[in-house]
């Protein structure tokens, strides 16, 4: 059986599954198909081995992403 | 019979070119720029319904973000419209995109400066959006992906978004 991950390499894990999320939501439109890519291979890589698919990690985390994250990231921007 | 009505049509110019082959080149050379005019007029049409797209998504994006993303609590109203319209546009696109492929040989990223891929990422969003703002995953099930992916449940006690 493999080693659980650490809980500070958990949330690294979510917060950049987060990052890449926004990244592709914001990014404009003639960079589109390189964030989605990005976002996709690490989602991807994500739910390898598990019964999830990348669409549903995306719908759960779209509760972290609306409305805190996405509003954080663009206070932070600004 | 046929070498003579097409002469018929041709211009004075063209009809200096008396014998027959160069008339018959010149048949060919006006098929051909009728074909050149039907594919810049399909070009055209087609790149002008991309941009048309994009500008609309524009005024939704524009329209979502004040009355769904920046309010705590959206109305029911405004939140049926979104979610409408949501479909709506990633149907259009899905109805774009088949064009595009149709119609491989026009380039739209010199008109518009931004590529197929492009495109169908934007569309794939659309979708994606569906799935974030009104999909029904049941709070278990996502307490369930959180525990096999990140090891947690937190992100299922935040509520839902949208």
């Amino acid at each position: 059986m493999s080693e659980q991950p650490s809980k500070e390499l958990q949330d690294d894990r979510r917060r950049k599954a987060l990052e890449l999320l926004h990244d592709f939501k914001e990014a404009p439109l003639k960079e589109k198909a390189r964030a989605r890519q990005r976002l996709f291979d690490y989602l991807d890589a994500l739910v390898e081995g598990t019964t999830s698919t990348r669409l549903d990690l995306l719908e759960c985390l779209a509760r972290d992403y609306y409305p805190d994250f996405r509003a954080q990231k663009l206070r932070s921007k600004q | 019979m046929f070498i003579y009505a097409t002469m018929e049509s041709l211009t004075q110019d063209e009809l200096t070119f008396h014998d027959i082959r160069s008339t018959d080149w010149l048949f060919v050379k006006r098929l051909l720029s009728d074909l050149q005019d039907d594919f810049q007029a399909r070009e055209r049409h087609l790149i002008g319904d991309v941009s048309r797209f994009m500008i609309g998504l524009e005024l939704f994006r524009l329209c979502e973000q004040l009355t769904i993303l920046n309010v705590k609590s959206p109305s029911q109203r405004d939140r049926a419209y979104h979610k409408g319209m949501l479909a709506i546009f990633r149907g259009l696109g899905e109805i774009l995109l088949s064009d595009l492929k149709q119609n491989e040989e026009i380039n739209i990223e010199k008109a518009l400066g931004y590529t197929f891929a492009d495109v169908a990422a934007t569309v794939e969003e659309l979708a994606i959006d569906e799935r974030m703002h009104y999909g029904d995953m049941t709070e278990e099930r996502c307490k369930e992906i959180n525990r096999a992916i990140f090891g947690d449940e937190r992100a299922a006690e935040q509520g839902t978004p949208g």
